[in-house]
């Protein structure tokens, strides 16, 4: 990974982001997502559940529009099957909403062939336009 | 019903086992098995002979070192597995018995003396012979109070003024008749382990292979209805993947080849990155389609000279299924729903050193997470497993076939199908048989199946047939009995219809830590269509073996 991760564009008149995390394939799915400084370092706690049913898939990121540019974003799942077959697929998509519509960029998707156990690790970049 | 064969010897084989188990077989005297049984159908022949010191030897190779005797009343009874006397006197009588027996009792000899009142008899193992000894009445007496004080243990202390046809044998001495050797008890244990051998008939390590009755619904309908095995079978991972394998299964003028199988689960295949476990727990057509298989295969046929080829699809729906390990019960616990299980066990990976962390780095954590969380996945599922072995689900399956003569799609015709279906009932709201007993309804349907044709050899007709069957199944470690039957209805060629049926059952029961007492019976396909009438049992055992076999709970 480096340090041209992707860019979620955001509008700095809009309404606070939230970042919607979701998994297909009816896959079990253990995650956290880190928000992190303008350099990639110092780390705040997002989002640390599963994606079980009647746990929340959408949270909200920081706590000002303005106060997110150019931080970094990033989201890790552990993704189980619960019924443990070989060669099982699983999809990861990251939706950033802004004023409930989804932003430039997004969503960002991860899938792919897995047994039993598979990990995943993504990341974006805020950008504040006007 | 009547039972035209009742099972022999049945209830006095339990009143034994239950004696023994109860009374710790105080009357039971005999020497640990340590030697491997001859194997069945290898009798071997023995040699009974009385000596001019009152014993009575007896010969055979290795010595008999399986032999096992015990005292019945006024009677020492000697018993030899797997071995056939060639010629034997009845009735003789030596100097401390009254008179000896000798009975093939199936695959063993039983030898039995009357003794004297007040007599003791023991087995003593030489390296080419037995010898049993005999013991005259007043050394006897001496022989229980010896006994007695050398041993304090309650369960082996003989009362002090034994019965005088109480009489313990001393199975496993070399000491010379004339000696008072030490009576060794034996343990609770030991005399487990030597009922299988004390009870003529019993078959030692007998295997539960009475089920062969197929209640079960194909996976992949398809295959079964063509009565292929695949070799290979795709499995698209992607709609692109599964045009391609059709794609790869025609020839060049548009027709289907021989040998294509493709096996998947269409709405995951097309639609499965929108299905989230929320939405499969929400929606009943969700968890339908998601689990609905599709299959389809093409075969050519077996004769070189026949061109057709026959090809089928298959749908295999699960309409119900309450051991979904996707669906969310958080009522059952940990023990009892993975997804509660993963839920409170299954972390995320650790966080990276900073947003932008190496490729290198990323691996190792998602290695870490992926080796950890792997394990815990599979305990979970396997615990859940147990837990939900007997869960209620019903399932469907159908599959039709065509085929064409020449291998022209053009000309494709009607083949036959088949339709199963499977009900299983975990008696769900009766919590004395929820965890222990299952229920299984199936039904099946087929049409223009080829079987063989028995009157001549090479050719084979067509028959339609619809099978009803049932099994229920029950038990713990202790106890489990399994019955199943069935009911066949065909109609061959020429409208002839056969109806037949068939069933099964079994029981075990724990006689000991690994000892189990094992009884089966039933009628099997071979008897499927013959003239009885009424119940009739083909097939009866019972025998012991060491390991459960019938206790359904995984």
């Amino acid at each position: 990974m480096t340090d041209d991760a992707p860019t979620v564009s955001i509008k700095r008149t809009g309404s606070l982001p939230q970042i919607q995390l979701q998994f297909g394939f009816a896959q079990f799915a253990s995650f956290r997502i880190l928000l992190w400084d303008t350099t990639g370092h110092n780390p705040t706690e997002i989002a640390k559940n599963t994606n079980t049913p009647g746990e929340p898939d959408t949270f909200a990121i920081g706590s000002t529009v303005a106060d997110l540019d150019q931080r970094f974003i990033t989201w890790q799942a552990t993704i189980s099957s619960p019924t443990g077959g070989a060669d099982e697929q699983f999809s990861q998509t990251a939706t950033f909403l802004q004023d409930d519509a989804s932003c430039p960029d997004s969503p960002f998707t991860q899938s792919g062939q897995f047994t039993n156990t598979t990990a995943t690790f993504a990341n974006a970049r805020f950008q504040v336009v006007d | 019903m009547k039972l035209k064969t009742p099972p022999p010897k049945l209830s006095a084989l339990f009143a034994i086992v239950v004696f023994a188990s109860l009374a710790a077989g105080q009357e039971l005297v005999s020497r640990n098995v340590s030697v491997a049984n001859p194997q069945q159908g290898q009798l071997r022949q023995i040699r009974v002979q009385t000596m001019e010191d009152g014993s009575v030897k007896i010969e055979g190779p290795s010595g008999l070192r399986d032999a096992v005797s015990y005292q019945s009343a006024d009677r020492y009874v000697v018993i030899v597995p797997q071995a056939f006397m060639a010629s034997f006197q009845t009735d003789q009588s030596g100097k401390d018995f009254l008179s000896m027996r000798f009975e093939q009792r199936g695959d063993d000899v039983e030898i039995s003396f009357k003794l004297r009142h007040g007599a003791t008899a023991r087995l003593v193992f030489g390296s080419t012979a037995l010898s049993v000894l005999f013991t005259p009445p007043q050394v006897a007496m001496l022989r229980m109070n010896d006994g007695a004080a050398a041993n304090q243990s309650p369960v082996a202390n003989p009362p002090k003024s034994p019965p005088s046809n109480t009489v313990p044998a001393a199975g496993n001495s070399s000491v010379p008749a004339t000696a008072v050797p030490q009576i060794g008890i034996p343990s609770l244990k030991d005399l487990l382990a030597q009922i299988p051998s004390l009870i003529p008939g019993a078959t030692k390590d007998l295997k539960a292979d009475f089920s062969n009755i197929d209640l079960s619904v194909p996976e992949s309908p398809a295959f079964t209805v063509l009565g292929v095995t695949p070799n290979t079978i795709v499995r698209p991972a992607t709609p692109r993947a599964l045009g391609t394998s059709l794609l790869n299964g025609l020839d060049k003028n548009g027709n289907f080849q021989s040998g294509l199988a493709i096996d998947t689960a269409p709405y995951m295949l097309f639609n499965g990155q929108n299905v989230t476990l929320q939405d499969y727990n929400d929606y009943y057509l969700t968890r339908l389609l998601s689990r609905t298989q599709f299959s389809f295969a093409t075969t050519k046929a077996a004769a070189s000279d026949d061109t057709s080829t026959r090809l089928a699809l298959g749908l295999n729906l699960t309409l119900w299924d309450k051991g979904d390990a996707r669906v969310y019960h958080p009522q059952r616990g940990k023990d009892g729903d993975v997804l509660t299980c993963f839920k409170a066990n299954i972390q995320p990976p650790d966080a990276p050193s900073s947003a932008t962390p190496s490729a290198s780095e990323i691996a190792a954590i998602n290695a870490r997470a992926i080796a950890a969380n792997s394990r815990v996945a599979d305990a979970c599922r396997d615990k859940v497993r147990k837990a939900n072995w007997n869960a209620t689900s019903w399932t469907v399956a159908y599959a039709p076939s065509w085929i064409t003569k020449n291998g022209q799609n053009s000309d494709l015709k009607w083949n036959g199908g088949a339709l199963w279906t499977s009900f299983a009932y975990g008696f769900d709201g009766l919590p004395s048989l929820s965890k222990i007993g299952q229920l299984i309804l199936h039904a099946r349907y087929r049409t223009k199946e080829q079987v063989v044709d028995p009157n001549h050899a090479g050719q084979f007709l067509e028959q339609d047939s619809t099978l009803f069957g049932g099994r229920f199944r029950a038990g713990n470690p202790n106890f489990a009995f399994n019955v199943e039957g069935s009911y066949v209805h065909q109609r061959v060629a020429g409208n002839k219809t056969l109806n037949s049926g068939q069933f099964a059952f079994g029981a075990e029961m724990r006689v000991s830590e690994n000892l189990y007492l094992v009884v089966t019976g039933g009628n099997g396909p071979g008897d499927a269509g013959a003239t009885r009438k009424g119940f009739f049992m083909s097939s009866f055992k019972y025998g012991f073996n060491k390991k459960s076999q019938l206790n359904p709970q995984p």
